[in-house]
Protein backbone atom coordinates (compact mmCIF):
# COMPACT_ATOMS: atom_id res chain seq x y z
CA UNK A 1 0.00 0.00 0.00
CA UNK A 2 1.56 3.28 -1.05
CA UNK A 3 1.14 5.07 2.24
CA UNK A 4 4.08 7.32 1.54
CA UNK A 5 2.01 9.31 -0.92
CA UNK A 6 -0.40 10.37 1.74
CA UNK A 7 1.48 10.17 5.02
CA UNK A 8 2.85 13.68 4.79
CA UNK A 9 -0.60 15.18 4.29
CA UNK A 10 -2.16 14.05 7.54
CA UNK A 11 -1.38 14.69 11.18
CA UNK A 12 0.30 11.77 12.90
CA UNK A 13 -1.49 12.58 16.15
CA UNK A 14 -5.10 13.01 15.11
CA UNK A 15 -5.26 12.10 11.41
CA UNK A 16 -6.57 15.46 10.27
CA UNK A 17 -5.36 16.81 6.90
CA UNK A 18 -2.43 19.18 7.37
CA UNK A 19 -3.65 21.57 4.69
CA UNK A 20 -0.18 22.50 3.52
CA UNK A 21 1.16 23.57 6.90
CA UNK A 22 3.67 21.70 9.10
CA UNK A 23 1.44 22.25 12.15
CA UNK A 24 -1.95 20.64 12.63
CA UNK A 25 -4.68 23.24 13.08
CA UNK A 26 -6.94 20.67 14.71
CA UNK A 27 -4.36 19.80 17.37
CA UNK A 28 -3.64 23.47 17.97
CA UNK A 29 -7.33 24.22 18.48
CA UNK A 30 -7.87 21.22 20.73
CA UNK A 31 -5.11 22.58 22.93
CA UNK A 32 -7.31 25.54 23.82
CA UNK A 33 -10.29 23.54 25.05
CA UNK A 34 -11.38 22.86 28.60
CA UNK A 35 -10.73 19.13 28.32
CA UNK A 36 -8.24 17.16 30.36
CA UNK A 37 -5.16 16.64 28.22
CA UNK A 38 -3.06 14.16 30.13
CA UNK A 39 -1.73 11.15 28.33
CA UNK A 40 -3.18 8.62 30.72
CA UNK A 41 -5.98 8.07 28.29
CA UNK A 42 -7.32 4.83 29.66
CA UNK A 43 -9.16 5.25 32.93
CA UNK A 44 -10.53 2.54 35.16
CA UNK A 45 -14.00 3.82 35.95
CA UNK A 46 -14.78 4.68 32.37
CA UNK A 47 -13.27 3.63 29.08
CA UNK A 48 -11.72 6.76 27.64
CA UNK A 49 -9.29 6.86 24.75
CA UNK A 50 -8.09 10.27 23.74
CA UNK A 51 -11.12 12.46 23.16
CA UNK A 52 -13.50 9.52 23.13
CA UNK A 53 -15.48 8.02 25.96
CA UNK A 54 -17.17 4.70 25.39
CA UNK A 55 -20.88 4.91 26.10
CA UNK A 56 -22.73 2.52 28.36
CA UNK A 57 -25.99 0.73 27.82
CA UNK A 58 -28.85 0.99 30.32
CA UNK A 59 -27.49 -2.00 32.24
CA UNK A 60 -24.15 -0.26 32.74
CA UNK A 61 -22.12 -2.36 30.31
CA UNK A 62 -19.98 -0.76 27.63
CA UNK A 63 -21.94 -0.28 24.41
CA UNK A 64 -20.39 -2.74 21.99
CA UNK A 65 -21.32 -2.42 18.34
CA UNK A 66 -19.28 -5.38 17.21
CA UNK A 67 -16.52 -7.71 18.23
CA UNK A 68 -14.02 -9.44 16.00
CA UNK A 69 -10.71 -11.24 16.15
CA UNK A 70 -8.84 -7.95 16.08
CA UNK A 71 -10.70 -5.99 18.69
CA UNK A 72 -13.96 -4.44 19.72
CA UNK A 73 -15.99 -1.63 18.21
CA UNK A 74 -17.87 0.56 20.67
CA UNK A 75 -20.36 3.31 20.43
CA UNK A 76 -18.53 6.28 21.92
CA UNK A 77 -18.83 10.00 22.34
CA UNK A 78 -16.36 12.55 21.09
CA UNK A 79 -16.11 14.74 24.19
CA UNK A 80 -14.60 17.62 22.29
CA UNK A 81 -16.95 17.81 19.34
CA UNK A 82 -19.86 16.31 21.28
CA UNK A 83 -20.83 13.81 18.63
CA UNK A 84 -21.33 10.08 18.55
CA UNK A 85 -18.73 7.90 16.85
CA UNK A 86 -17.91 4.24 16.31
CA UNK A 87 -14.67 3.58 18.16
CA UNK A 88 -12.65 0.55 17.17
CA UNK A 89 -10.16 -0.51 19.84
CA UNK A 90 -7.56 -2.90 18.55
CA UNK A 91 -5.98 -5.65 20.58
CA UNK A 92 -2.25 -5.10 20.73
CA UNK A 93 0.63 -7.40 21.54
CA UNK A 94 1.84 -7.31 25.12
CA UNK A 95 5.55 -7.71 24.32
CA UNK A 96 7.20 -4.24 24.03
CA UNK A 97 8.91 -4.93 20.69
CA UNK A 98 5.78 -6.41 19.20
CA UNK A 99 3.70 -3.52 20.44
CA UNK A 100 6.09 -0.98 18.97
CA UNK A 101 6.05 -2.68 15.58
CA UNK A 102 2.30 -3.10 15.57
CA UNK A 103 1.78 0.51 16.65
CA UNK A 104 4.00 1.76 13.83
CA UNK A 105 2.07 -0.27 11.29
CA UNK A 106 -1.20 0.88 12.74
CA UNK A 107 -0.23 4.54 12.44
CA UNK A 108 0.91 4.10 8.83
CA UNK A 109 -2.29 2.40 7.77
CA UNK A 110 -4.60 4.60 9.79
CA UNK A 111 -3.09 7.73 8.30
CA UNK A 112 -3.64 6.34 4.82
CA UNK A 113 -7.22 5.36 5.62
CA UNK A 114 -7.98 8.76 7.16
CA UNK A 115 -7.66 10.52 3.80
CA UNK A 116 -10.40 8.44 2.19
CA UNK A 117 -13.62 10.42 2.10
CA UNK A 118 -16.57 9.25 0.09
CA UNK A 119 -20.32 9.10 0.62
CA UNK A 120 -20.17 5.29 0.54
CA UNK A 121 -17.36 4.99 3.06
CA UNK A 122 -17.64 5.49 6.82
CA UNK A 123 -14.87 8.05 7.25
CA UNK A 124 -12.12 7.75 9.86
CA UNK A 125 -12.29 10.89 12.02
CA UNK A 126 -9.35 10.37 14.29
CA UNK A 127 -6.96 7.72 15.52
CA UNK A 128 -4.54 7.26 18.34
CA UNK A 129 -1.83 4.88 19.44
CA UNK A 130 -0.87 5.93 22.97
CA UNK A 131 -1.61 3.12 25.39
CA UNK A 132 -3.96 1.38 23.02
CA UNK A 133 -4.50 1.66 19.29
CA UNK A 134 -7.91 2.93 18.29
CA UNK A 135 -9.66 4.79 15.56
CA UNK A 136 -12.90 6.72 15.53
CA UNK A 137 -15.18 6.32 12.57
CA UNK A 138 -18.36 7.96 11.46
CA UNK A 139 -21.17 6.26 13.39
CA UNK A 140 -23.51 4.74 10.84
CA UNK A 141 -27.04 4.28 12.15
CA UNK A 142 -28.38 1.26 10.36
CA UNK A 143 -27.74 -2.44 10.08
CA UNK A 144 -25.16 -4.51 8.31
CA UNK A 145 -25.94 -6.29 5.08
CA UNK A 146 -25.36 -9.51 6.98
CA UNK A 147 -27.98 -8.58 9.59
CA UNK A 148 -30.44 -7.53 6.89
CA UNK A 149 -30.14 -10.84 5.05
CA UNK A 150 -30.43 -12.78 8.30
CA UNK A 151 -33.52 -10.79 9.25
CA UNK A 152 -35.34 -10.58 5.93
CA UNK A 153 -33.74 -13.26 3.79
CA UNK A 154 -32.03 -12.73 0.42
CA UNK A 155 -32.43 -9.41 -1.35
CA UNK A 156 -34.21 -9.01 -4.68
CA UNK A 157 -31.67 -8.96 -7.55
CA UNK A 158 -32.19 -5.27 -8.30
CA UNK A 159 -31.66 -4.24 -4.71
CA UNK A 160 -28.67 -6.55 -4.22
CA UNK A 161 -27.07 -5.09 -7.33
CA UNK A 162 -27.76 -1.54 -6.11
CA UNK A 163 -25.95 -2.31 -2.87
CA UNK A 164 -23.02 -3.81 -4.78
CA UNK A 165 -22.87 -0.77 -7.07
CA UNK A 166 -22.57 1.56 -4.11
CA UNK A 167 -19.80 -0.61 -2.67
CA UNK A 168 -18.09 -0.52 -6.07
CA UNK A 169 -18.21 3.27 -5.95
CA UNK A 170 -16.44 3.12 -2.61
CA UNK A 171 -13.82 0.83 -4.18
CA UNK A 172 -13.27 3.34 -6.99
CA UNK A 173 -12.67 6.11 -4.46
CA UNK A 174 -10.34 3.85 -2.48
CA UNK A 175 -8.38 2.94 -5.60
CA UNK A 176 -7.69 6.64 -6.13
CA UNK A 177 -5.81 6.58 -2.82
CA UNK A 178 -4.13 3.22 -3.41
CA UNK A 179 -6.25 1.63 -0.70
CA UNK A 180 -7.43 -1.96 -0.61
CA UNK A 181 -10.04 -3.07 1.91
CA UNK A 182 -8.90 -6.71 2.22
CA UNK A 183 -11.88 -7.73 4.33
CA UNK A 184 -14.92 -6.81 2.33
CA UNK A 185 -17.92 -8.80 3.53
CA UNK A 186 -21.59 -8.28 4.47
CA UNK A 187 -20.65 -7.51 8.08
CA UNK A 188 -18.56 -4.56 6.86
CA UNK A 189 -21.31 -3.08 4.73
CA UNK A 190 -23.81 -0.86 6.50
CA UNK A 191 -27.26 -0.18 5.09
CA UNK A 192 -28.90 3.04 6.17
CA UNK A 193 -32.25 4.54 5.22
CA UNK A 194 -31.67 7.18 2.59
CA UNK A 195 -32.93 10.56 3.76
CA UNK A 196 -33.08 12.00 0.26
CA UNK A 197 -35.52 9.36 -0.87
CA UNK A 198 -33.69 8.92 -4.16
CA UNK A 199 -32.70 5.31 -3.44
CA UNK A 200 -34.02 2.65 -1.15
CA UNK A 201 -30.83 2.28 0.84
CA UNK A 202 -27.60 4.10 1.26
CA UNK A 203 -24.53 1.96 1.66
CA UNK A 204 -21.45 2.70 3.72
CA UNK A 205 -18.39 0.48 3.83
CA UNK A 206 -16.68 0.39 7.21
CA UNK A 207 -13.09 -0.42 8.26
CA UNK A 208 -11.65 0.64 4.91
CA UNK A 209 -7.90 0.15 4.59
CA UNK A 210 -7.47 -1.10 8.13
CA UNK A 211 -8.00 -4.82 7.83
CA UNK A 212 -4.36 -5.54 7.22
CA UNK A 213 -2.97 -3.55 10.08
CA UNK A 214 -5.50 -4.90 12.54
CA UNK A 215 -4.71 -8.41 11.40
CA UNK A 216 -1.00 -7.78 11.75
CA UNK A 217 -1.50 -6.42 15.23
CA UNK A 218 -3.29 -9.61 16.13
CA UNK A 219 -0.58 -11.72 14.50
CA UNK A 220 2.02 -10.23 16.79
CA UNK A 221 0.02 -11.56 19.67
CA UNK A 222 -1.18 -14.82 18.26
CA UNK A 223 1.12 -16.46 15.75
CA UNK A 224 -1.33 -19.25 15.13
CA UNK A 225 -3.49 -16.75 13.34
CA UNK A 226 -1.07 -17.07 10.45
CA UNK A 227 -0.60 -14.63 7.58
CA UNK A 228 -4.24 -14.70 6.59
CA UNK A 229 -5.86 -11.30 6.27
CA UNK A 230 -9.58 -11.30 5.71
CA UNK A 231 -12.57 -13.47 6.43
CA UNK A 232 -12.17 -16.91 4.83
CA UNK A 233 -15.69 -17.25 3.43
CA UNK A 234 -15.34 -13.96 1.54
CA UNK A 235 -11.62 -14.01 0.82
CA UNK A 236 -10.14 -14.31 -2.65
CA UNK A 237 -8.12 -17.33 -3.81
CA UNK A 238 -4.95 -15.22 -3.77
CA UNK A 239 -5.57 -14.32 -0.13
CA UNK A 240 -5.78 -18.04 0.61
CA UNK A 241 -2.48 -18.46 -1.19
CA UNK A 242 -0.90 -15.82 1.02
CA UNK A 243 -0.28 -13.51 -1.91
CA UNK A 244 -0.61 -9.75 -1.78
CA UNK A 245 -4.18 -8.59 -2.11
CA UNK A 246 -4.88 -5.93 -4.70
CA UNK A 247 -8.02 -4.26 -6.01
CA UNK A 248 -9.01 -7.45 -7.81
CA UNK A 249 -9.09 -9.25 -4.49
CA UNK A 250 -11.63 -6.75 -3.16
CA UNK A 251 -13.59 -7.24 -6.37
CA UNK A 252 -13.73 -10.98 -5.70
CA UNK A 253 -14.88 -10.38 -2.11
CA UNK A 254 -17.57 -8.04 -3.38
CA UNK A 255 -18.67 -10.82 -5.72
CA UNK A 256 -19.05 -13.26 -2.81
CA UNK A 257 -20.88 -10.55 -0.89
CA UNK A 258 -23.27 -10.03 -3.81
CA UNK A 259 -23.78 -13.78 -3.97
CA UNK A 260 -24.60 -13.79 -0.26
CA UNK A 261 -27.06 -10.92 -0.70
CA UNK A 262 -28.82 -12.84 -3.48
CA UNK A 263 -28.97 -16.20 -1.74
CA UNK A 264 -28.15 -15.90 1.95
CA UNK A 265 -25.25 -18.27 1.35
CA UNK A 266 -21.66 -18.06 0.13
CA UNK A 267 -20.72 -20.06 -2.97
CA UNK A 268 -18.01 -22.11 -1.27
CA UNK A 269 -18.74 -23.30 2.24
CA UNK A 270 -16.74 -24.81 5.06
CA UNK A 271 -16.11 -24.51 8.76
CA UNK A 272 -12.37 -24.07 8.42
CA UNK A 273 -10.04 -22.33 6.03
CA UNK A 274 -9.02 -25.72 4.65
CA UNK A 275 -12.61 -26.81 4.07
CA UNK A 276 -13.38 -23.61 2.21
CA UNK A 277 -10.23 -23.93 0.14
CA UNK A 278 -11.10 -27.52 -0.75
CA UNK A 279 -14.66 -26.58 -1.62
CA UNK A 280 -13.43 -23.98 -4.10
CA UNK A 281 -10.76 -26.18 -5.61
CA UNK A 282 -12.98 -29.19 -6.00
CA UNK A 283 -16.27 -27.67 -7.11
CA UNK A 284 -17.37 -25.35 -9.86
CA UNK A 285 -19.26 -22.19 -9.08
CA UNK A 286 -22.74 -23.42 -8.04
CA UNK A 287 -24.59 -21.04 -10.35
CA UNK A 288 -27.61 -23.35 -10.36
CA UNK A 289 -28.38 -22.17 -6.81
CA UNK A 290 -28.87 -18.65 -8.09
CA UNK A 291 -30.74 -19.85 -11.18
CA UNK A 292 -33.18 -21.55 -8.83
CA UNK A 293 -33.68 -18.20 -7.14
CA UNK A 294 -34.47 -16.63 -10.51
CA UNK A 295 -31.43 -14.40 -10.56
CA UNK A 296 -31.40 -12.85 -14.06
CA UNK A 297 -28.88 -14.10 -16.61
CA UNK A 298 -26.96 -10.79 -17.01
CA UNK A 299 -26.29 -10.78 -13.27
CA UNK A 300 -25.16 -14.40 -13.36
CA UNK A 301 -22.75 -13.62 -16.21
CA UNK A 302 -21.35 -10.72 -14.22
CA UNK A 303 -20.92 -12.87 -11.11
CA UNK A 304 -19.07 -15.53 -13.09
CA UNK A 305 -16.57 -12.89 -14.16
CA UNK A 306 -16.18 -11.33 -10.73
CA UNK A 307 -15.68 -14.72 -9.08
CA UNK A 308 -13.06 -15.96 -11.52
CA UNK A 309 -10.38 -17.86 -9.62
CA UNK A 310 -7.67 -16.23 -11.70
CA UNK A 311 -7.51 -12.50 -10.86
CA UNK A 312 -6.80 -11.89 -14.55
CA UNK A 313 -10.27 -13.16 -15.42
CA UNK A 314 -12.03 -10.56 -13.27
CA UNK A 315 -12.74 -6.92 -14.01
CA UNK A 316 -9.27 -5.44 -13.60
CA UNK A 317 -10.21 -2.34 -11.69
CA UNK A 318 -12.98 -1.02 -9.51
CA UNK A 319 -13.90 1.47 -12.21
CA UNK A 320 -14.29 -1.32 -14.78
CA UNK A 321 -16.35 -3.28 -12.28
CA UNK A 322 -18.60 -0.29 -11.65
CA UNK A 323 -19.12 0.16 -15.38
CA UNK A 324 -20.06 -3.49 -15.80
CA UNK A 325 -22.43 -3.35 -12.86
CA UNK A 326 -24.09 -0.22 -14.23
CA UNK A 327 -24.54 -1.93 -17.59
CA UNK A 328 -26.00 -4.95 -15.83
CA UNK A 329 -28.42 -2.73 -13.92
CA UNK A 330 -29.46 -1.07 -17.17
CA UNK A 331 -30.06 -4.51 -18.67
CA UNK A 332 -32.29 -5.41 -15.73
CA UNK A 333 -34.16 -2.12 -15.64
CA UNK A 334 -37.88 -2.17 -16.43
CA UNK A 335 -37.30 0.55 -19.03
CA UNK A 336 -34.95 -1.73 -20.96
CA UNK A 337 -37.44 -4.56 -20.76
CA UNK A 338 -40.23 -2.26 -21.93
CA UNK A 339 -38.04 -1.17 -24.82
CA UNK A 340 -37.35 -4.80 -25.73
CA UNK A 341 -41.02 -5.61 -25.56
CA UNK A 342 -41.77 -2.64 -27.79
CA UNK A 343 -39.06 -3.75 -30.17
CA UNK A 344 -40.47 -7.28 -30.26
CA UNK A 345 -43.89 -5.93 -31.05
CA UNK A 346 -42.38 -3.72 -33.74
CA UNK A 347 -40.65 -6.71 -35.28
CA UNK A 348 -43.98 -8.52 -35.60
CA UNK A 349 -45.52 -5.55 -37.37
CA UNK A 350 -42.46 -5.07 -39.55
CA UNK A 351 -42.55 -8.73 -40.46
CA UNK A 352 -46.05 -8.30 -41.72
CA UNK A 353 -44.81 -5.45 -43.85
CA UNK A 354 -41.93 -7.48 -45.21
CA UNK A 355 -39.27 -5.51 -43.37
CA UNK A 356 -38.10 -8.23 -41.03
CA UNK A 357 -34.91 -9.02 -42.82
CA UNK A 358 -33.81 -5.38 -42.68
CA UNK A 359 -34.35 -5.15 -38.93
CA UNK A 360 -32.70 -8.48 -38.20
CA UNK A 361 -29.62 -7.48 -40.12
CA UNK A 362 -29.42 -4.38 -38.00
CA UNK A 363 -29.94 -6.28 -34.75
CA UNK A 364 -27.46 -8.96 -35.71
CA UNK A 365 -24.86 -6.43 -36.57
CA UNK A 366 -24.34 -7.74 -40.12
CA UNK A 367 -25.19 -4.45 -41.70
CA UNK A 368 -24.44 -1.35 -39.68
CA UNK A 369 -25.53 1.84 -41.36
CA UNK A 370 -22.98 4.63 -41.09
CA UNK A 371 -23.59 7.02 -38.22
CA UNK A 372 -25.26 10.15 -39.45
CA UNK A 373 -23.19 13.17 -38.56
CA UNK A 374 -25.80 15.13 -36.68
CA UNK A 375 -26.78 15.45 -33.04
CA UNK A 376 -29.20 17.26 -30.77
CA UNK A 377 -28.06 17.74 -27.17
CA UNK A 378 -31.37 17.76 -25.31
CA UNK A 379 -31.87 19.66 -22.04
CA UNK A 380 -30.54 17.64 -19.10
CA UNK A 381 -33.07 16.64 -16.48
CA UNK A 382 -32.47 18.02 -12.99
CA UNK A 383 -33.21 15.20 -10.55
CA UNK A 384 -32.07 17.19 -7.50
CA UNK A 385 -34.63 18.36 -4.99
CA UNK A 386 -33.21 21.85 -5.11
CA UNK A 387 -34.47 23.65 -8.18
CA UNK A 388 -31.42 25.90 -8.01
CA UNK A 389 -29.41 22.96 -9.32
CA UNK A 390 -31.22 23.32 -12.63
CA UNK A 391 -28.48 25.79 -13.49
CA UNK A 392 -25.94 23.03 -13.11
CA UNK A 393 -27.90 20.76 -15.47
CA UNK A 394 -28.31 23.58 -18.00
CA UNK A 395 -24.60 24.33 -17.78
CA UNK A 396 -23.72 20.70 -18.47
CA UNK A 397 -25.85 20.69 -21.60
CA UNK A 398 -24.39 23.98 -22.77
CA UNK A 399 -20.77 22.90 -22.26
CA UNK A 400 -21.26 19.63 -24.13
CA UNK A 401 -23.06 21.37 -26.95
CA UNK A 402 -20.27 23.93 -27.30
CA UNK A 403 -17.61 21.23 -27.27
CA UNK A 404 -19.37 19.15 -29.92
CA UNK A 405 -19.90 22.19 -32.11
CA UNK A 406 -16.16 22.29 -32.61
CA UNK A 407 -16.20 19.02 -34.55
CA UNK A 408 -16.08 19.72 -38.26
CA UNK A 409 -18.69 18.05 -40.43
CA UNK A 410 -20.87 17.38 -37.37
CA UNK A 411 -24.22 19.10 -37.47
CA UNK A 412 -25.11 20.26 -33.94
CA UNK A 413 -28.57 21.64 -33.30
CA UNK A 414 -28.61 24.97 -31.50
CA UNK A 415 -29.57 25.26 -27.85
CA UNK A 416 -32.55 27.42 -28.74
CA UNK A 417 -34.01 24.75 -31.02
CA UNK A 418 -33.66 21.91 -28.51
CA UNK A 419 -35.25 23.86 -25.64
CA UNK A 420 -38.66 22.91 -27.05
CA UNK A 421 -37.93 19.37 -25.78
CA UNK A 422 -37.32 20.27 -22.16
CA UNK A 423 -39.73 17.73 -20.63
CA UNK A 424 -37.99 14.33 -20.72
CA UNK A 425 -41.16 12.33 -20.18
CA UNK A 426 -42.85 13.90 -23.20
CA UNK A 427 -39.99 13.10 -25.56
CA UNK A 428 -40.44 10.96 -28.63
CA UNK A 429 -37.00 10.35 -30.04
CA UNK A 430 -38.16 9.42 -33.52
CA UNK A 431 -40.26 12.55 -33.70
CA UNK A 432 -37.38 14.70 -32.44
CA UNK A 433 -35.13 13.18 -35.07
CA UNK A 434 -37.59 13.99 -37.82
CA UNK A 435 -38.39 17.50 -36.59
CA UNK A 436 -34.77 18.54 -36.09
CA UNK A 437 -33.34 16.47 -38.92
CA UNK A 438 -30.82 14.63 -36.73
CA UNK A 439 -29.88 10.99 -36.55
CA UNK A 440 -28.74 11.07 -32.92
CA UNK A 441 -29.77 12.77 -29.72
CA UNK A 442 -28.01 13.01 -26.37
CA UNK A 443 -30.09 13.09 -23.23
CA UNK A 444 -29.03 13.01 -19.62
CA UNK A 445 -29.87 13.67 -16.02
CA UNK A 446 -28.03 15.40 -13.22
CA UNK A 447 -28.54 14.67 -9.53
CA UNK A 448 -26.74 16.53 -6.78
CA UNK A 449 -26.76 15.05 -3.29
CA UNK A 450 -24.69 16.89 -0.74
CA UNK A 451 -21.19 16.98 -2.09
CA UNK A 452 -21.84 14.38 -4.80
CA UNK A 453 -23.00 14.84 -8.33
CA UNK A 454 -24.32 11.91 -10.35
CA UNK A 455 -24.71 12.30 -14.09
CA UNK A 456 -26.21 9.78 -16.50
CA UNK A 457 -25.99 10.35 -20.24
CA UNK A 458 -27.10 8.31 -23.21
CA UNK A 459 -26.77 8.73 -26.93
CA UNK A 460 -29.83 7.54 -28.83
CA UNK A 461 -30.29 6.72 -32.51
CA UNK A 462 -33.43 8.69 -33.29
CA UNK A 463 -34.26 6.46 -36.25
CA UNK A 464 -34.52 3.33 -34.12
CA UNK A 465 -34.76 4.69 -30.54
CA UNK A 466 -31.82 2.42 -29.77
CA UNK A 467 -29.21 3.41 -27.23
CA UNK A 468 -25.87 3.81 -29.01
CA UNK A 469 -23.78 4.71 -26.00
CA UNK A 470 -24.35 5.51 -22.33
CA UNK A 471 -22.28 6.37 -19.33
CA UNK A 472 -22.58 7.13 -15.64
CA UNK A 473 -20.50 9.66 -13.77
CA UNK A 474 -20.37 9.83 -9.99
CA UNK A 475 -18.09 12.48 -8.60
CA UNK A 476 -17.47 14.30 -5.39
CA UNK A 477 -18.34 17.88 -6.00
CA UNK A 478 -15.58 20.19 -4.90
CA UNK A 479 -15.57 22.89 -7.53
CA UNK A 480 -18.87 22.90 -9.40
CA UNK A 481 -17.69 24.96 -12.33
CA UNK A 482 -14.47 22.99 -12.71
CA UNK A 483 -16.29 19.68 -12.44
CA UNK A 484 -18.96 20.80 -14.89
CA UNK A 485 -16.33 21.66 -17.47
CA UNK A 486 -14.36 18.49 -16.82
CA UNK A 487 -17.38 16.22 -17.14
CA UNK A 488 -18.59 18.03 -20.23
CA UNK A 489 -15.16 17.51 -21.75
CA UNK A 490 -15.19 13.80 -20.84
CA UNK A 491 -18.65 13.29 -22.27
CA UNK A 492 -17.85 15.24 -25.42
CA UNK A 493 -14.65 13.23 -25.90
CA UNK A 494 -16.56 9.97 -25.59
CA UNK A 495 -19.17 11.20 -28.01
CA UNK A 496 -16.56 12.30 -30.51
CA UNK A 497 -15.30 8.73 -30.58
CA UNK A 498 -18.80 7.61 -31.50
CA UNK A 499 -19.72 10.43 -33.80
CA UNK A 500 -16.58 11.74 -35.41
CA UNK A 501 -16.37 11.23 -39.18
CA UNK B 1 10.91 32.04 25.29
CA UNK B 2 12.30 34.80 27.49
CA UNK B 3 13.33 32.26 30.08
CA UNK B 4 15.93 30.75 27.77
CA UNK B 5 13.90 27.67 27.05
CA UNK B 6 13.66 28.13 23.30
CA UNK B 7 15.38 24.86 22.56
CA UNK B 8 13.11 22.95 24.91
CA UNK B 9 10.08 24.60 23.33
CA UNK B 10 11.26 23.66 19.86
CA UNK B 11 11.50 20.05 21.00
CA UNK B 12 8.19 19.95 22.82
CA UNK B 13 6.04 22.03 20.47
CA UNK B 14 4.98 18.88 18.63
CA UNK B 15 2.90 18.05 21.72
CA UNK B 16 0.87 21.16 20.92
CA UNK B 17 0.95 21.36 17.18
CA UNK B 18 0.94 17.75 16.00
CA UNK B 19 2.23 17.38 12.46
CA UNK B 20 3.36 14.67 10.08
CA UNK B 21 5.84 13.11 12.51
CA UNK B 22 4.59 10.67 15.14
CA UNK B 23 4.64 11.87 18.73
CA UNK B 24 7.77 10.61 20.53
CA UNK B 25 7.28 8.78 23.80
CA UNK B 26 8.37 10.50 27.00
CA UNK B 27 10.92 7.76 27.54
CA UNK B 28 12.51 8.27 24.13
CA UNK B 29 12.52 12.03 24.46
CA UNK B 30 13.88 11.92 27.99
CA UNK B 31 16.79 9.80 26.83
CA UNK B 32 17.50 12.18 23.97
CA UNK B 33 17.41 15.26 26.22
CA UNK B 34 19.12 13.57 29.16
CA UNK B 35 16.22 14.59 31.39
CA UNK B 36 14.06 12.47 33.68
CA UNK B 37 10.82 11.46 32.00
CA UNK B 38 8.81 12.80 34.93
CA UNK B 39 10.38 16.25 34.47
CA UNK B 40 9.59 16.11 30.79
CA UNK B 41 5.99 15.21 31.50
CA UNK B 42 5.70 18.20 33.82
CA UNK B 43 7.26 20.45 31.17
CA UNK B 44 4.71 19.32 28.62
CA UNK B 45 1.84 19.82 31.06
CA UNK B 46 3.03 23.37 31.84
CA UNK B 47 3.53 24.11 28.15
CA UNK B 48 0.03 22.96 27.35
CA UNK B 49 -1.46 25.04 30.15
CA UNK B 50 0.35 28.19 29.07
CA UNK B 51 -0.52 27.62 25.43
CA UNK B 52 -4.16 27.06 26.32
CA UNK B 53 -4.19 30.29 28.28
CA UNK B 54 -2.56 32.27 25.44
CA UNK B 55 -4.90 30.83 22.81
CA UNK B 56 -8.01 31.59 24.84
CA UNK B 57 -6.84 35.18 25.34
CA UNK B 58 -6.53 35.55 21.57
CA UNK B 59 -9.95 34.02 20.94
CA UNK B 60 -11.48 36.13 23.72
CA UNK B 61 -10.57 39.25 21.75
CA UNK B 62 -12.77 38.05 18.87
CA UNK B 63 -15.95 37.31 20.86
CA UNK B 64 -18.16 39.39 23.13
CA UNK B 65 -18.20 37.29 26.27
CA UNK B 66 -15.77 35.01 28.08
CA UNK B 67 -18.38 32.27 28.01
CA UNK B 68 -18.28 32.27 24.21
CA UNK B 69 -14.61 31.30 23.98
CA UNK B 70 -15.23 27.61 24.50
CA UNK B 71 -18.06 27.52 21.95
CA UNK B 72 -15.99 29.46 19.44
CA UNK B 73 -13.12 26.99 19.72
CA UNK B 74 -15.47 24.03 19.37
CA UNK B 75 -17.12 25.59 16.35
CA UNK B 76 -13.75 26.14 14.69
CA UNK B 77 -12.86 22.52 15.41
CA UNK B 78 -16.15 21.34 14.04
CA UNK B 79 -15.58 23.23 10.81
CA UNK B 80 -12.13 21.72 10.46
CA UNK B 81 -13.02 18.14 11.25
CA UNK B 82 -16.61 17.53 10.18
CA UNK B 83 -17.04 15.65 6.91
Amino acid sequence: MPVSTVSSTTCAICGAPLQGTPDCLVCLLRGGLDEPDDDATLRVSSLVLGDFEVERRADGTFWELGRGAMGVTYRARDKVLRREVALKVIDMPTAPDGARTARGRFLREARAAAVLRHPNVAGVFQFGAADRCYYAMELVEGETLEARVRREGPLAPGRALEVAIQVARALVAAANHGLVHRDLKPANIMLVPNETGTAEVEVKVIDFGLAKVTAEAADEMDLTHGAFVGTPSFASPEQFAGKAADARSDIYSLGVTLWYALSGEVPYRGKTIEEIRSSREEATLPVEELVARKVPAPLLRLLRRILATDPGGRPQSARTLLGEMESCRAALSPRRWRRRATLAFGVVIASALGLTSYLLRQEGGEIVPPLAKSIAVLPFENLSKDEANAYFAAGMQDDILTSLAQIHELKVISRTSVMAYKKPRARNMRQIGQELGVATALEGSVRREGDRVVINVQLVDTRTDHELWANHYDNVLADSLGLQGQLAHEIATALKANLAP
Amino acid sequence: MAEGKGELFATLRIFLSGGADPLPTYTELAARLATPASTLRSDVTRLRARYREALRVEVRSTVERESEVEDELRELLRVLTCR
